[in-house]
């Protein structure tokens, strides 16, 4: 990624103008480093991404439509982050997330060259992120996950953890059915079941997770085993040890 | 202000008009013992005997009242406690006794009952076994009073603590400055001191006069709905330098509901409340709409906002809370906080008594 010339390419991600324009004037004094693009949102960030691959996003964590850490769930690992923002309480999950640096703000040109040095020495080593990471990122501590964001093809997709009917896992990628249509995302089953609540998802089976809200009936179905009939109709096939976990959760 | 929560003095509890009312009752009853054991009185005779010893007895109860209160009842005391109240008995009842004779010799000289002081002479170890008695009942009387009165005082006190418990947290409540706020405004003047110096000294001063008056606010009780607005307005403006034409805001402020008192930070943290949910998280925000209106003793306030999309979990509702209790504290049930909201919009709408401020002003 990196020019023979040895620019770097930097896109600036923030909801407010006179936080961009601080960034960019900073960075005037760093020739070697252009800004390649600003974005107004999370949204515009990922499609800036996609289209102009910069080295480095200088990310401010609260913003309309989907937050820092939503975005870095969406970009290439290669690419470098640096957190900015007013607030302190995000520097725990930034660093898990592996964030080249975490800058708060206001701060000064010479911590921004600080982070810059930081970025120029982790260029091009990807951030061995795994999505359980991501997903506890994305997420308060103590919360369970409130909405997934992923990116579905070309489109990037936000789905209210509570519109999910049901997830079915396929290796490391998993499809999430939700309202009368499905998402791929590349995640796995464990990760999900681990960050969705777990008194509304159910893992009912090896393949399936389950929104218990979104049962009608269990049923009896071939040998041994059985399904959940939705209210809408759809079947979703259930073990004998999902269905004690189903119940376990039903109450019944 | 309030006014300040002072204990009551502790006093005799015969001083109360209820107690004196009871005892007067009680020594009218006891009319029948003079006329009982006195062969030659009458009743007429035994009730004046018995009136002139009450008000007598009043005054000879009055060293219990002492007595009780310098001798109280602790585990580990009792002897000593008896022994003491034994002697007092002791002395008290030959008072009794010797008053009594006296008033006979009284009775006798003037009113011509010639038989009342041989009769109380005759008497006189019974009379003296009475008084002991009594003396007993009217120390066991006082110890109960004592202890009902102690238990009502602590009472008293937990209530006052709680209210000024209550007060302490509002106070509080009425002093927070978000930190976000303020690193964020840094942040922005740092940034327009680049590109805009003069709007960044702006910026200083808007920041300087809205810090100003929420330190002011945290002294007042109430403020008026202009100089509260003022407040709002210039947080604003801070706010609209950082987010620039997101933030809208539309205003209708009647001159007679501007001249109204409310609480001071009443409208603040609704504002922020607004801009933290439906402003700030928001791509293209609807506008804020702010409404103050007058209606003869009541002021209507109005805040409306439009509704995130994509609405995230975020520690909400504390400002909410916050006026909630505050209109509590301060109106009690004559204010209402009212919430209204749907897919598109979500409106609080308080309604409160209207103080003018001649009428009471802030201090």
């Amino acid at each position: 990624m990196t020019k023979p010339s040895g620019e770097r390419r930097i896109l600036i991600v923030d909801d407010e103008e006179p936080a961009r324009r601080l960034l960019a004037e900073y960075l005037r004094a760093y020739p070697r480093w252009s800004v390649i693009g600003q974005a107004k949102n999370g949204l515009e960030a990922v499609k800036l991404t996609q289209q102009e691959q910069p080295d480095v996003l200088l990310l401010d964590v609260q913003m309309p439509k989907i937050d820092g850490f939503e975005v870095l769930g969406l970009i290439a690992p290669e690419i470098a982050v640096v957190f900015t923002t007013a607030f302190d309480e995000y520097a725990v999950r930034a660093f898990e997330v592996h964030a080249v640096d975490y800058l708060l703000k206001p701060f000064s040109a010479e911590r921004l060259g600080q982070a810059l040095a930081r970025v120029e020495h982790r260029l091009g080593a990807p951030r061995s992120v795994c999505a359980p990471v991501l997903a506890r990122a994305a997420r308060e501590p103590e919360r369970h996950l409130e909405r997934l964001v992923i990116r579905d093809g070309a489109e990037i997709v936000i789905i209210p953890a509570a519109s999910i009917d049901y997830v079915r896992g396929q290796d490391d990628y998993v499809e999430v059915f939700h309202e009368a249509r499905s998402s791929l995302t590349q995640q796995t089953l464990q990760h999900l079941e681990a960050s969705l609540d777990p008194r509304q998802f159910v893992r009912v089976h090896r393949s399936y997770l389950l929104n218990v809200s979104r049962v009608a009936r269990i049923e009896p179905w071939g040998q041994g085993s059985k399904m959940a009939v939705l209210k809408d109709g759809r079947t979703v096939p259930v073990s004998r040890s999902g269905e004690a976990r189903l119940r376990a959760v039903l109450g019944v | 202000m309030s006014p300040p929560i002072a204990p009551r003095r502790a006093r005799p509890a015969w001083l109360d008009p209820a107690f004196l009312l009871a005892y007067l009752l009680f020594w009218a009853g006891l009319s029948v013992v003079p006329w009982v054991l006195i062969d030659s009185a009458t009743p007429v005779a035994a009730f004046a005997l018995t009136l002139m010893s009450t008000v007598g007895f009043a005054f000879v109860t009055l060293p219990t009242w002492y007595l009780c209160r310098a001798l109280p009842l602790r585990p580990g005391r009792a002897s000593r406690v008896v022994s003491i109240h034994g002697a007092a008995a002791a002395v008290w009842s030959v008072a009794l006794v010797g008053a009594m004779k006296l008033l006979a010799e009284a009775g006798g000289l003037f009113a011509g009952w010639h038989r009342l002081p041989l009769e109380v002479d005759r008497t006189q170890s019974a009379l003296f076994g009475v008084g002991a008695l009594f003396y007993f009942l009217v120390a066991t009387f006082q110890y109960v009073l004592a202890e009902l009165q102690l238990r009502h005082e602590a009472l008293e006190r937990e209530a006052a603590l709680a209210v000024l418990a209550q007060r302490a947290e509002l106070q509080a409540l009425r002093a927070q400055v978000h930190p976000h706020f303020l690193f964020n405004s840094l942040n922005t003047v740092s940034a327009l001191i680049g590109y805009d110096p003069v709007k960044a000294r702006e910026a200083c001063v808007l920041l300087a006069e809205y810090l100003r008056g929420t330190l002011r606010a945290q002294d007042q009780a109430l403020v008026s709905l202009r100089d509260e607005w003022a407040l709002c307005e210039r947080y604003l403006k801070v706010e609209a330098l950082r987010l620039g034409d997101r933030l809208r805001v539309d205003v209708e402020l009647d001159e007679s509901a501007a001249d109204c008192l409310v609480p001071s930070l009443l409208l603040q943290p609704l504002v922020e409340n607004a801009m933290t949910h439906a402003i700030t998280p928001v791509d293209e925000p609807e506008p804020l709409r702010i409404r103050a209106k007058r209606r003869g003793a009541r002021l209507a306030l109005e805040l409306e906002n439009g509704i995130d999309p994509a609405p995230r979990p975020r520690d909400g509702g504390l400002g909410l809370a916050n006026v909630r209790a505050r209109l509590f504290a301060q109106y009690g049930k004559d204010a209402s906080l009212r919430i209204e909201s749907d897919v598109e919009r979500f409106a609080v709408l308080l309604d409160l008594p209207v103080s003018a401020p001649n009428t009471e002003a802030a201090p």
